[in-house]
């Protein structure tokens, strides 16, 4: 069982000694810069706005705010960029072209040139693909998978996505109450 | 508190206290309420309560969403051993491994904290108390020697310190842990209700709220839990026991404190008739200064190997192999708890049901092994287990949806519920587990270091075995589906409950310390962190050295009046 398999084990459960929110911080998050001037460190300009377009449609904008709003492409540059090798940095970028390979084919067109139907076709195609695949040594994940974990942490671990309604953001909860009736306007917390 | 830049005037005092943790606070408040001018010697830097840089920070506000690099990681080796310990918010009460070097004979995951405070800023925070299952295990077990203690003699002084420092819970009438004085209990969420009842019902086993020094009730200007679940950064509410937030300033308050950081006590140092301590050596790795303080009675409190190392490095004519080493126990019997195993499994009940706020506790099933004829076995003492339940959050894998709007309307609700327990267990005392002083490898300051050499041996094995066993077991019995087991392998340390390198016991021949925590020899010298403990239960610890610090101070300051001292 290695770290991430005990932290996955336990966190849940032991609340006060492996908690949630430690492991999600150790598992996840990295700093999104949202000034205007930002340039991709790892990835080209052409990735970033693959990035951003495939963020943008597994969490697309709709009464809350979406991927982009988020800047999750831009964490997941950052993340990337401090936490990856070289080589792992490279199975990403030669992963990403499945995006406009499917696109290609099926559309004669760039991902980021479908409209949000047909990336959801092509994001269907890649995510079909992924349940399939083995990644023995967890340093070379599917290009989907990657892309739909980092986003979704990207977004939670955000301001913009942590506020932004999806869920409840509470950083400071009050009392702790055990059991109380879920409705249908109740939503999951943050917990970060 | 006020920091001591003296004059030769001012390096006597009544009382000195080394470390200013879970003990040394507790040591600091009864020793200045009891009206001695008493000096804390800390190691580390000052943390004044509320001094908490990271506590309100958000993900978002911290570097690389406050997770550490490789190159940062690069200092704390072992510190990080833990999986949990080491984030950028929590990075600044650790110590670089890299300048605090030990050795490690055997693996050994020494988790230290080095501040004031100490590690009660950073402890798991559940509070048990010890009773005669415990005290009288090792005499009815012929093993290692006999506390010279029984539960009735330290029964007050746990009502004591839990009334001071506010431990949550419930009374649940149990013989092997002991009710006490608690505020209101934390609240049981409807898994842990049902698996209760099942538990209770099918297999006579107890399942009961954790007992945690997280405050329920308002106390003085310690506010109530709020349930943030960021405990390790500091509590701006004082909402859970810290030496910072509860003792430290009580003893502050009498007007009789003094509290020198940045004071690394080197040894200790022997009256002329050899028969007493006079006052202590320090290191100051500020200035590179030496000095030496002076006081009528001695409080150790350094952390368990922290004042063996202190003990170890205080040697004379009289004392060649360690301060009050006549019975040559000093740094043996090193014992931890042993964990990071049991089971988990989901539940499909209780869907329109959910729990607000991070619970800074779980659920507790106490000890059930070896408590009479029928539920003997083929290993000695036991284990309880700690765990609880809860519903997934985003972070889970949504494994039938992808993408899209669908994938948002299915992370905002919660997912499936799961419950899950860990066992803690008991090891047992080991002459042969040790700790000894390493003249060869100095630390950062120039001083000698310690080597580890402990290990698990077959009782903890065959315990192992039952501790996923019944866990297995419980799960099943009670309902639960996909039930899973783990053992996540743990080496001594990880527990972070080191304790018995300078044990209590009735005969100076066998033991350091005697039934009031002096050393035996030297009786204004008292022991009060987790070396004094002859052996270890399977509950956690911190709550008895209060309780045994509150009683040693009485007892020294009685001594004192009768001039015994």
């Amino acid at each position: 069982m290695d770290r991430r398999e005990v932290l996955k084990a336990t966190s849940l459960f032991v609340g006060y000694a492996l908690t949630a929110g430690t492991a999600s911080a150790i598992l996840n998050g990295c700093k999104a810069d949202t000034s205007t001037g930002w340039k991709p460190k790892s990835f080209s300009a052409d990735e970033d706005n693959l990035m951003a377009e495939v963020c943008e449609s597994i969490l697309p904008k709709t009464d809350t705010p979406g991927a982009k709003d988020a800047m999750c492409h831009r964490w997941i540059d950052e993340y990337v960029s401090v936490f990856k090798t070289e080589d792992e940095i490279k199975h990403l970028k030669e992963g990403l072209k499945a995006f406009d390979s499917h696109a290609k084919s099926k559309y004669s067109k760039a991902f980021v040139s479908l409209n949000p139907t047909e990336k959801e076709e092509i994001l269907a195609i890649l995510f079909k693909e992924s349940k399939d695949y083995k990644d023995a040594t967890g340093k070379k994940p599917h290009i989907f998978n990657f892309m739909r974990e980092n986003t979704i942490s990207g977004y939670f671990t955000s301001e913009v996505g942590a506020k932004g309604g999806l869920c409840d953001f509470s950083p400071v909860p009050g009392p702790y109450q055990g059991c109380l009736p879920y409705t249908a306007t109740s939503k999951a917390a943050v917990i970060l | 508190m006020y920091i001591n830049t003296e004059g030769t005037k001012e390096v006597t005092y009544d009382a000195i206290v080394i470390g200013s943790g879970i003990s040394g606070g507790w040591a600091a408040k009864e020793l200045c309420e009891k009206g001695l001018k008493t000096i804390v010697l800390e190691r580390g830097r000052m943390i004044k309560h509320g001094d908490y840089p990271t506590a309100n920070m958000e993900d978002w506000e911290l570097p690389n969403r406050n997770r550490m690099t490789a190159e940062q990681m690069k200092d704390y080796k072992i510190q990080e051993r833990t999986g949990y310990t080491m984030t950028p918010a929590t990075q600044a009460m650790w110590p670089k491994d890299t300048e605090h070097p030990y050795t490690e004979a055997k693996p050994f995951d020494w988790i230290r904290s080095y501040q004031v405070g100490g590690r009660s800023l950073l402890w798991g925070r559940q509070s048990y108390r010890h009773g005669d299952l415990d005290f009288e295990a090792n005499a009815k077990d012929g093993i290692a020697v006999d506390w010279p203690v029984r539960y009735k003699d330290i029964a007050p002084w746990y009502d004591y310190v839990e009334t001071f420092a506010g431990i949550s819970g419930n009374n649940d009438g149990l013989y092997q842990l002991p009710d006490g004085k608690f505020m209101p209990a934390m609240e049981f969420n409807c898994l842990e209700k049902d698996v209760k009842e099942k538990l209770e019902k099918k297999m006579n086993r107890k399942l009961i709220m954790g007992r945690t020094a997280h405050l329920t009730e308002p106390k003085g200007s310690r506010g109530v839990c709020q349930t943030r679940d960021r405990c390790m950064r500091g509590c701006p509410f004082g909402a859970y026991f810290s030496s910072n937030a509860s003792t430290l300033p009580a003893a502050e308050a009498t007007g009789n404190l003094t509290i020198r950081p940045w004071s690394i006590v080197t040894d200790i140092i022997l009256d002329d008739t050899k028969k007493q301590a006079k006052g202590v050596r320090i290191y100051d790795p500020e200035t590179k200064e030496t000095k030496e303080y002076f006081a009528k009675i001695i409080f150790l409190c350094a952390s368990t190997f922290g004042s063996t190392q202190i003990l170890l490095n205080s040697t004379s004519d009289r004392f060649p192999t360690g301060f009050g080493n006549e019975s040559g126990e000093l740094g043996h019997n090193v014992m931890d708890h042993h964990f990071r195993l049991g089971a988990s499994g989901t539940s499909d009940q209780f869907k329109d049901q959910f729990s607000i706020g991070r619970r800074p506790t779980g659920i507790y099933i106490p000890r059930f092994q070896n408590l009479d004829a029928g539920s003997k076995k083929d290993y000695l003492r036991g284990f309880g287990y700690q765990g609880g339940a809860g519903r997934d959050g985003w972070g889970r894998y949504v494994a039938e949806i992808g993408y899209g709007k669908q994938l948002k309307d299915t992370l905002a609700d919660p997912g499936d519920w799961g419950f899950g327990i860990m066992a803690f267990g008991e090891c047992l005392p080991y002459h042969e587990n040790k700790v000894t002083l390493n003249k060869d490898l100095k630390d950062v300051n120039g001083l000698p270091t310690l080597t580890l050499d402990a290990e698990w041996k077959e009782n903890e094995r065959l315990m192992r075995v039952d501790m996923i066993d019944s866990a297995k077991e419980m799960l099943e019995a009670v309902g639960l589906k996909n039930v899973n087991t783990y053992d996540a392998g743990c080496n001594p340390g990880l527990g972070i409950h080191e304790m018995g390198t300078a044990r209590m016991g009735l005969d100076p021949k066998t033991s350091v310390l005697n039934k009031w925590n002096q050393i035996h020899s030297i009786p204004n010298v008292y022991v009060t962190d987790g070396s004094f403990m002859t052996s270890a239960s399977c509950v956690n610890p911190s709550l008895t050295y209060m309780a045994f610090t509150a009683r040693a101070v009485n007892h020294a300051v009685e001594e004192l009046k009768k001039q015994n001292l």
